[in-house]
C-alpha cells in the first residue's frame, strides 16, 4: 500500500515536472518571432496547472517516502521521525527546498494567469522550471556514490532529466499546436509556422535524444555495473522495458523527422489542402509519443523505489 | 551527436578510473554476535556493522526466541565514531536457546532495507 502510493506520488510528480519544464522552455526555441498570443495564455494556464500539481504530487512523495522510510503511514505522524528527516537527511533538505519553490512558482503563475498582460519572452520561468527538474538528481539513487563519483552520477542525472522534460514536456505545447492546427484548417500563414515549428523542435530533439542516451549509459554504469546485471536483476529487467519503450518514442521521433514533417511540407506546396492527412498522422505519432513517455516515467517512478542491479 | 556520444565516453572512461561503484542500499557487513554464532554468554547488545551510514531513527532491530517471543531491546544508536555501526542493548539476559534477529536499516538514500540473521546462546 505504502510502496504503490509512493510510485503513484513519484509518477504524478516526474509528469508534472517534466511538464513545466518542457512548457516553459518550449518558447525559448520554438518560435522564429514573438510567440503568438493565443498560445502565451494556454503556456500560462498549463503552468499554473503543473505547478499546483507539483506541489500536491512532491507533498505526496515526500509523506510516502517517510511511511516507507519508517515503516508504517503512522510514521508521518511521529514528530521525531519527522524532525530528523527534515534536518538530517539530505531527502528532507532538498524537498524542503523544492516544495518552497513549489509554492513560488504556484504564485508566480498565478499572477500571470490573473494579469491582463501577456507575459514576456521571459527567463525566470524556465530557469525556476528547471531547478525544480533537477533538483530531483538531489536524491534517490544517485546519492549512492561519495566524492567524485557522486558528483559524476548527480551530474549525469541532473542532465537525464533536464534532457528528459525538454523532450516528453516540449511534446505537451506541440500537440495542442497541432489540435489548433486543425481547428483553424490552416491559413497560409499558419502553415509556413507550423513547418518552422516541426523544424526548431526536431532540432531541439537531436539534442535531447542524445543527451539522454549519454548520460542514461553513465547513469547505467552506476546503477547496473555490466551487462548480467541488465538481465538477471529484476532492476535491469525494467530497465530493458524502459529502453524498449524509449525506442518506440525514437521510432517514432524519426518517423517524423525522416517521413512525415517532408511529406506534410512536399504535399503543402503542391495542394494545401491536401496536407491535412498528414498533420493528422504526425498528430497521432506525438499522441503515442506523449503515452510512450508516460510509460517511461511509469517505469522510472518503479525504479527509484527498486534495490539497483549494482549492489545485488 | 558524435561530440555527445564521445564526451559521454570520455566521461564514463574517466569515471572508471575511480574505481568501482558503491554498492547501493545499507547491507550488513558484520554482526555480534555472529551469525550462526553459538554464545557462551548472554550478549549485552547487537551490534551490527553495515557497509555505509545508517540512520538509528530508523533503523533497528527485533529479536526473538524460539518460541517467537520478542525480547525487549533499547533504543537503536549508531555508534558516535562509526556511522556504520547500529549498537541495540538488550534489556534482558538471554537464557540458553535459539535467537533470530531481524533487522531493518534506512540509509540516506531513503530506502528501508530488511533482512534476518539467527545465533544461539549454549548451556
Amino acid at each position: 500500500m505504502i510502496d504503490l502510493g509512493l510510485v503513484i506520488a513519484r509518477l504524478l510528480h516526474y509528469a508534472a515536472a517534466t511538464t513545466l519544464a518542457g512548457v516553459s522552455f518550449f518558447p525559448l526555441y520554438a518560435y522564429a518571432d514573438a510567440e503568438p498570443i493565443v498560445l502565451v495564455r494556454w503556456r500560462e494556464g498549463v503552468l499554473l496547472a503543473g505547478a499546483i500539481a507539483a506541489l500536491l504530487s512532491g507533498l505526496l512523495w515526500f509523506v510516502f517516502s517517510v511511511a516507507s522510510m519508517s515503516g508504517t503511514l503512522a510514521g508521518v505522524a511521529d514528530r521525531e521521525v519527522l524532525w530528523m528527516v527534515l534536518n538530517e537527511m539530505s531527502f528532507g533538505r532538498v524537498w524542503t527546498a523544492r516544495l518552497v519553490l513549489s509554492i513560488i512558482m504556484v504564485g508566480l503563475f498565478w499572477n500571470c494567469v490573473v494579469s491582463k498582460f501577456g507575459s514576456r519572452r521571459d527567463l525566470i520561468t524556465p530557469v525556476l522550471a528547471a531547478v525544480l527538474l533537477i533538483s530531483l538528481a538531489g536524491v534517490g539513487h544517485s546519492q549512492i556514490e561519495e566524492g567524485v563519483e557522486g558528483i559524476i552520477h548527480v551530474v549525469s542525472d541532473a542532465a537525464h532529466l533536464l534532457a528528459a522534460g525538454a523532450w516528453l514536456g516540449g511534446l505537451v505545447p506541440l500537440g495542442y499546436i497541432l489540435l489548433l492546427h486543425r481547428r483553424e484548417r490552416g491559413r497560409a500563414a499558419q502553415r509556413s509556422d507550423l513547418n518552422e515549428i516541426l523544424q526548431r523542435f526536431s532540432g531541439m530533439g537531436y539534442v535531447a535524444v542524445a543527451t539522454l542516451i549519454g548520460s542514461g549509459l553513465i547513469n547505467g554504469w552506476f546503477l547496473i555495473g555490466n551487462a548480467s546485471g541488465l538481465f538477471s536483476t529484476p532492476y535491469g529487467q525494467l530497465l530493458i522495458v524502459k529502453l524498449v519503450l524509449f525506442a518506440g518514442m525514437l521510432a517514432l521521433a524519426v518517423s517524423n523527422r525522416f517521413w512525415i514533417v517532408p511529406s506534410l511540407t512536399k504535399a503543402q506546396t503542391v495542394d494545401p489542402d491536401g496536407s491535412t492527412a498528414w498533420t493528422a498522422r504526425l498528430r497521432n505519432h506525438v499522441l503515442g509519443e506523449q503515452f510512450l513517455g508516460l510509460m517511461v516515467l511509469l517505469v522510472v517512478s518503479i525504479l527509484g523505489t527498486m534495490r539497483p542491479a549494482i549492489g545485488q | 551527436m558524435s561530440k555527445m556520444t564521445s564526451m559521454a565516453a570520455v566521461t564514463m572512461i574517466a569515471a572508471s578510473l575511480f574505481g568501482s561503484a558503491a554498492y547501493a542500499h545499507p547491507e550488513l557487513k558484520s554482526a555480534e554476535p555472529a551469525a550462526g554464532a553459538a554464545m557462551t554468554t548472554s550478549p549485552k547488545q547487537i551490534r551490527i556493522t553495515f557497509n555505509e551510514n545508517v540512520i538509528p531513527q530508523l533503523s533497528g532491530v527485533e529479536v526473538r526466541d524460539q518460541t517467537g517471543k520478542v525480547i525487549s531491546t533499547g533504543k537503536a544508536a549508531t555508534d558516535p565514531a562509526n556511522k556504520k555501526l547500529l549498537v541495540v542493548p538488550l534489556k534482558e539476559q538471554l537464557p540458553p536457546g535459539d535467537y533470530k534477529v531481524e533487522w531493518h536499516a534506512v540509509s540516506d538514500d531513503t530506502h528501508r532495507v530488511k533482512g534476518d540473521y539467527s545465533f544461539s546462546v549454549a548451556r
